[in-house]
């Protein structure tokens, strides 16, 4: 897990190029969007990250126009987007399974949106050739679409959402159709590009890593909600819930109940011991600490701004330059543990090794009912 | 638009249905019932208690089974040979096959008379593949009559088999191959069932369409050879028996249904297994 | 071994089928060059003057634009409420659309005789005695089970997101609707409009019922003058349907590929 940097090429971004404020949605009886505020800033790029069903493509459909919010407001470069028909807003939309034209070649696909809005002949076909160098797709202006390997409609689509010069566009887990390899390089690409012409971009996934690869930031949302908005290392380090924690990346959680309280941090009693963790928790209260698998080590605490525990190690796996190791607990614990993989030839299935992390790695959380 | 909203689009077609064919098959009915002298089951007693009547049925679905069958038996291999050209050769074949529907089915049965002639090229063909010796009599024979009305009908059976072949992903026979399955085996257990659809659509049309085929059981074979059909047309157009008419047009009406229904269900317990 | 003779087989069948299939129209082509003044193969010598007695023969031509204006009409309204109706029971989430589906193309599984029949009894019933209006509303039954075959078909492989696609590339929803729906369903309306179109021009056990002296469609006019006399100006004015057909076929493969289009 490589987080990324996070930085934005825009020295002052324009803060709030779009602005959704309160955008909800129900379908019959189920809210599946709920209280939805994000702001985006010019040239950003911004992650939708959540399990399926939670609510993305009904957002960006919102955003595109193709559904009508119940409450709530957008706006796009200060223009009020509510009651405006997805033709008049300039949103480009790269859709999940391409949705390409399958009647019409590459270039005319490419061209749809700018004959749509009836630009120049001339204009239209400079443009195309433009776009489909971009993608590096030229060659294959006049195939039909049937004729592309899925990483060439992908181009296709994403050349077509881009001809307009669109205000804002909006990525449906555009790479989830492609195979590991393609999808990463496919990735990089991407991102250059978007970056490249400046791009306001959503872009929706379900997975984490691409999430925390290509973004400026990042909206996790679970059940029709974001529960955190914010950068990628900040997701990853500092897991706004549970939730978070657990769709990103990976941890060792531990419950148990708050029985101390010390100026800055509280003492939680683990089945593995007391665990100490950063923050405020009234004593009694049961409570879930946690910890990232690359911020544990073997071996005993150094001193006393450290937590020590001892872990019975269940079974190991091996990922090539790193292994990890997965502890052996019970109930809703569970131990995973980050290590360069010579290292992780000492702590054999079966044994019990002693591991010790930071306090101030230390995540704390109320436990979930 | 809403996905119930959606339903009210389909109320125009089903509006024009209800009361263009289905009330009129309704009062056809009624009037099954309705003879001289009032209300009575007369009609259908006399239908079913005439051993004519009953082979006049027998004739008709044995006619409409044969085509079905030789329909069948020709089609289906051919549409997957039409499956499997490409281009302009099959753009020209599939033409071969539409262009028929074109030319009447009158004319069509007049084009017949004269291929099934004595000196006909049906049996000049016959002769000069060596398979007959003498001049056969085609004409007014039921072995003419079907020549003319698998002709006419076969074009509904090779169309949809086509469209199921062509739907068929070239990998699956191939995986079944792989999986240590002999051709046989493989054409059985993959390439028939999935095929199954386009077999049972086009079986069903050709069948429907054949035990309601009117105009050439008449031209090839005259009056005299009783179809349910003949047997309608005459009772109404000669004989000024509508009562009759009405009673058989119910016998043939229920079949058709009996046809669709047996298809619809075939066709979903396809689906499932 | 048994593939190769499945080969074999399968090609021998596709000869035979196209051979069987347009030995009638060929026949007919042959019959109306033939001088002879009936029924008959040419016999050496050639002629084009049953061509020039089509637009003499008694009531043809009438008979010929009462059909085309027929079948054209029949198929324009059926094209209509045909795609409406596919877009109800592909898209639709109500009871019954599979009932209405079944309802909709069963008219081209029922008996055309008995349709026919029934269908003057109640116009009779109504008081509807043109024979114009009449033929209309009929054909429209006749024509509207191919229109929704296909389109059924054709719909439930549409993805509806290419108009979601439009309308964000800019077109508005009607506009959309044109511009992506109906290329992309070209085939479909070809297939099934031209079926409907040719089962219409064709349709003899409906029509006999609704047709009067004045309105005669082709097929009752052909089998009256085959009746009289096996005259070869029928095999004439066949031959020309045939040509136009092979027109028609072209375009159809020029606008949007004749294997397209074929399924039924
Ligand atoms: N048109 C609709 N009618 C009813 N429910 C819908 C509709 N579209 C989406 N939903 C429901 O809304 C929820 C969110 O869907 P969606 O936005 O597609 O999720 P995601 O894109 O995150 O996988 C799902 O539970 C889905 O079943
Ligand atoms: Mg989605």
């Amino acid at each position: 897990m490589e987080p990324g940097d996070g930085l934005n090429p825009m020295a002052t971004p324009e803060p709030g190029h779009l602005r959704i404020a309160g955008v909800a949605k129900r379908f019959r009886q189920t809210r599946v969007l709920d209280d939805i505020s994000l702001e985006v800033a010019r040239g950003e790029f911004v992650s939708l990250l959540g399990p399926s069903g939670c609510g993305k493509t009904t957002l960006l459909r919102i955003l595109a126009g193709l559904l009508a919010a119940d409450e709530g407001r957008v706006t796009l470069g200060g223009r009020d987007l509510a009651g405006l028909a997805p033709h008049r807003r300039n949103v480009g939309v790269v859709f999940q399974n391409y949705a390409l034209f399958p009647h019409l070649t590459v270039a005319e696909n490419v061209a749809f949106g700018l004959r749509a809005r009836r630009h120049a002949k001339g204009g239209i076909a400079a443009r195309v050739a433009e776009l489909l160098a971009l993608v590096q797709l030229g060659p294959l202006a006049g195939r039909a679409i049937a004729q592309l390997s899925g990483g060439q409609q992908q181009r296709v689509a994403i050349a077509r959402a881009l001809a307009t010069s669109p205000d804002l566009v909006l990525l449906d887990e555009p790479l989830s159709a492609l195979d590991r390899k393609l999808r990463e390089t496919m990735q990089v690409e991407l991102r250059a590009l978007l970056r490249q012409l400046g791009m306001t971009a959503i872009f929706v996934t379900h997975d984490q890593e691409e999430a925390l690869t290509l973004s400026d930031r990042v909206a996790v949302m679970n059940a029709g909600r974001i529960e955190q908005l914010a950068g990628p290392q900040a997701i990853y380090d500092q897991p706004a819930s549970p939730f978070v924690l657990d769709f990103v990346g990976q941890a060792t959680v531990l419950h148990g109940n708050v029985v101390e309280e010390r100026p800055a941090s509280v003492l939680v009693r683990t089945a593995l011991g007391p665990i100490e963790a950063p923050g405020h928790m009234l004593v009694g209260a049961p409570a879930m600490v946690a910890v990232r698998p690359e911020r544990i080590v073997l071996g005993t605490a150094p001193d006393a701004a450290w937590n020590a525990v001892a872990l019975p190690i269940a079974a190991g796996s091996f990922l090539g330059s790193r292994s990890l190791l997965h502890g052996a607990l019970a109930g809703p614990d569970r131990a995973t543990i980050e290590l360069p993989a010579g290292k992780a030839t000492a702590a054999q299935p079966g044994t019990v090794v002693p591991i010790a992390w930071r306090v101030a790695d230390t995540l704390l959380y109320p436990a979930p009912a | 638009m809403s996905r119930f909203g959606i339903a009210w689009l389909a109320a125009p077609a089903t509006l024009v249905c209800l009361g263009l064919f289905a009330v009129p098959l309704g009062l056809l009915l009624v009037e099954s019932f309705h003879g001289a002298q009032g209300w009575s089951l007369a009609g259908y007693r006399d239908f079913l208690g005439s051993a004519y009547a009953w082979g006049v049925v027998a004739r008709t679905l044995r006619l409409a089974a044969l085509t079905t069958a030789i329909c069948l038996v020709i089609g289906y291999p051919a549409a997957f040979a039409l499956a499997w050209t490409r281009g302009w050769v099959q753009s020209v074949l599939v033409a071969c096959v539409l262009l028929p529907l074109s030319l009447s089915v009158i004319v069509k049965a007049f084009g017949w008379t004269v291929l099934l002639r004595a000196n006909g090229a049906v049996n000049l063909a016959l002769m000069g593949l060596g398979i007959t010796s003498a001049p056969l009599r085609l004409l007014f024979t039921e072995a003419g009559l079907l020549i003319g009305i698998v002709n006419i009908f076969l074009p509904f059976m090779v169309l949809p088999i086509f469209a199921s072949v062509r739907q068929l992903d070239p990998r699956l026979p191939e995986a079944a191959a792989t999986l240590g399955g002999g051709p046989l085996y493989c054409f059985l257990r993959v390439v028939l069932p999935l095929t199954l659809p386009g077999v049972i659509a086009g079986g069903t049309l050709v069948f429907s369409l054949a035990i309601a085929a009117y105009v050439i059981p008449t031209l090839l074979m005259g009056d005299a050879y009783q179809t349910l059909p003949v047997m309608i047309a005459t009772s109404f157009l000669y004989l000024q028996d509508p009562m009759r008419g009405s009673v058989a047009g119910v016998v043939l009406l229920a079949l058709s249904i009996l046809v669709v229904v047996a298809s619809t269900w075939l066709g979903r317990k396809g689906e499932a297994a | 071994m048994i593939r190769a003779a499945g080969r074999v087989l399968a090609w021998a069948m596709l000869a035979g089928a196209v051979v069987f299939l347009l030995a009638p129209l060929v026949v007919t082509i042959l019959v109306s060059l033939s001088p002879s003044p009936v029924f008959q193969l040419p016999n050496g010598r050639l002629t084009l003057g049953w061509y020039e007695r089509v637009g003499r023969l008694d009531g043809l031509v009438e008979a010929v634009v009462l059909t085309m204006e027929v079948a054209t009409v029949a198929t324009a309204i059926s094209l209509v409420l045909g795609t409406l109706a596919a877009i109800a029971v592909v898209r639709g989430r109500f009871a019954g659309r599979e009932a209405i589906a079944t309802f909709l193309v069963s008219p081209l599984m029922l008996p055309g005789l008995v349709l026919g029949i029934a269908m003057l009894q109640y116009f009779r019933a109504i008081g509807l005695r043109e024979a114009l209006p009449s033929l209309l509303l009929a054909h429209v039954v006749i024509v509207l089970p191919f229109v929704m075959r296909t389109l059924t078909a054709g719909l439930a492989r549409f993805d509806f997101a290419l108009i979601d696609a439009a309308r964000t590339l800019g077109l508005s929803y009607p506009r959309a609707i044109l511009g992506v729906m109906v290329p992309v369903l070209a085939p479909s309306f070809i297939t099934g409009g031209l079926f409907g179109f040719l089962a219409s021009v064709d349709n003899y056990p409906v029509s006999i019922f609704l047709t009067d002296v004045y309105h005669r469609t082709l097929p009752i006019q052909l089998l009256q003058y085959l009746g009289e006399s096996p005259d070869p100006t029928v095999a004439a004015v066949s031959s020309i349907i045939i040509g136009l057909t092979v027109l028609m076929l072209i375009a159809g493969d020029r606008m949007v590929g004749l294997n397209r289009m074929a399924g039924v």
